[in-house]
């Protein structure tokens, strides 16, 4: 009878600790999408000619990632190439502004030249190509400005170096006072935040 | 260079074959069948990752065995019936990076966590969420993921730049790597908890050791002195010496790494199909205890 009861509390217990596991894994899910901001995604329609712009706030990072890394960040891109331009484009992407840090590009596409900021393979209408950008300033930027930085991401042609579209991005701190970012998020009409992708 | 050192120096040499077989810049598996099936996909840990294949499988998607991630994926899961968790033991480098670095940090800073809690219920625990989060509309497929970070940490090592973390990324790292790791006796803290893929494969071996023909760690407790090597140097801290000197095992916490094997100096534990001379002690299902091996050789 006395291991019967043991056997019953040891299988109860073992019970609630499963439950308990199980509901951890499904928060740890859940805090995920509470911060989908962390790294924005910008589905960017590539080749319209298109200027628009994009507000990221350091504040939309989650407490682990402004801990450890809070001036680095990344913004994805998926962008897509409209067909009624027409034609076939090599794309270079360059980034200028962002005077308080430094932008790097990279992308899961293998003919993407991180170095030169180019794609070697001829980008189609309704073409997806992913891209990421990477942004980084200074913890104390990150910290202490309101306003960390802006500038311009930029794509043209390399052939012939037509102007396929330019994004302008201002990255705030909205815990400082006077940074503006009530705007935190916002942008143009093609622009939407998203899940982060950066690390799939 | 003594016996311990020597067995580690093994055990190391078959997780660097499984870095070079999974991981980037040089991920042999992957580019052997992209060139030789000519099947799709990257040359990157993520084109094997069984991680996204549980996923698809309980999400229902399904996974295609004519895929990179089909094939690793069914190689993986039935050598863990047949033969054991040998991807998690023999050549998984996201879970041995813990454990080497764990045996850098003296014991006293160390917590016996697979002994204060029993892994089972947590691990599965663990399992279930992971796969019915997708249900729920939450991803947590790469996120979390050890994989991923081992890989971000290797290619680090070559660009000197770990790039941009995430929250979860570092939530990941912190837990995979200190707490679980570095801090946990064994350093497998995160395999015995956390990992969906081996707490997956350690189910099939518990299922599959229940046949003859599986492969399985057994032992002979006529040649046991309970000198309690093994229990000390387990990585899970699957075997254990209980208060009455004798030996226990979870087998559904061990990993199949064989470091118990190599270090008995009585030969009372080894590999082999058949019997596999553990019973079950009263009242305790998941408790396995020794009994004479019928009629078979140990050593056999």
């Amino acid at each position: 009878m006395i291991t019967r009861k043991v056997s019953v509390k040891h299988a109860a217990a073992n019970a609630l600790i499963f439950l308990s596991a199980g509901v951890l894994m499904l928060g740890l899910g859940h805090y995920r999408t509470l911060i989908p901001r962390e790294a924005g995604t910008l589905n960017y329609l590539l080749a319209s000619g298109e200027k628009t712009s994009f507000t990221v706030d350091v504040q939309d990072q989650g407490l682990p990632k402004r801990l450890v890394q809070p001036g680095r960040i990344s913004i994805a891109a998926p962008m897509m190439s409209l067909s009624e331009k027409g034609g076939s484009h090599r794309v270079r992407v360059t980034a200028r502004g962002f005077e308080n840090g430094s932008v790097n590009f990279s992308s899961r596409n293998p003919s993407f030249d991180s170095a030169l900021g180019v794609f070697s393979s001829e980008f189609h209408p309704g073409e997806v190509i992913n891209l990421t950008a990477g942004l980084r300033f200074s913890h104390l930027t990150a910290w202490t400005q309101p306003s960390i930085s802006e500038g311009v991401i930029a794509f043209t042609d390399y052939s012939t170096g037509e102007t396929l579209g330019e994004i302008s991005v201002h990255v705030v701190n909205s815990g400082q006072s006077g940074s503006g970012a009530a705007a935190s998020g916002s942008a143009g009409s093609s622009i939407e935040f998203g899940q982060d992708h950066s690390n799939h | 260079m003594n016996g311990k050192a020597k067995i580690l120096t093994v055990r190391f040499l078959g997780y660097l074959g499984g870095f070079l077989l999974f991981y980037a810049p040089a991920s042999l598996v992957q580019r052997l069948l992209i060139s030789v099936f000519h099947l799709p996909g990257n040359a990157d840990i993520h084109a094997v990752c069984s991680r996204v294949a549980l996923t698809n499988l309980a999400s229902g998607k399904g996974i295609s065995v004519i895929s990179i991630v089909g094939i690793v994926f069914a190689l993986v899961f039935l050598s863990a019936f047949f033969l054991g968790p040998l991807f998690c033991g023999k050549l998984c480098p996201a879970g041995a990076f813990p454990e080497y670095l764990s045996r850098l940090i003296p014991e006293k800073f160390q917590v016996k966590l697979q002994s204060a809690l029993n892994p089972a219920p947590v691990r599965y625990g663990m399992l279930a969420g992971f796969l019915i989060a997708p249900v729920m509309g939450y991803s947590v497929v790469c996120a979390y993921c050890n994989y991923t970070m081992f890989s971000r940490l290797t290619l680090s090592v070559l660009s000197l730049d770990v790039g941009i973390l995430t929250s979860t990324n570092v939530i990941t790292i912190f837990f995979w790597l200190i707490v679980l790791g570095a801090f946990t006796k064994g350093g497998r803290g995160y395999c015995s908890y956390i990992c969906p893929v081996g707490a997956a494969q350690s189910l099939l071996h518990f299922l599959g050791a229940k046949f003859r023909f599986t492969y399985k760690l057994a032992f002979d407790p006529h040649r046991c002195v309970s000198c309690g090597l093994c229990a000390k140097e387990c990585p899970t801290l699957a075997l254990a010496v209980k208060d009455d000197g004798q030996l226990s095992y979870q087998r559904i916490s061990c990993l199949s790494c064989g470091q118990c094997i190599q270090l008995c100096p009585k030969k009372a534990l080894v590999y082999k199909n058949g019997a596999d001379g553990w019973r079950r002690a009263a009242g305790d299902e998941k408790l396995l205890q020794p009994q004479p091996i019928l009629n078979e050789s140990a050593s056999s």
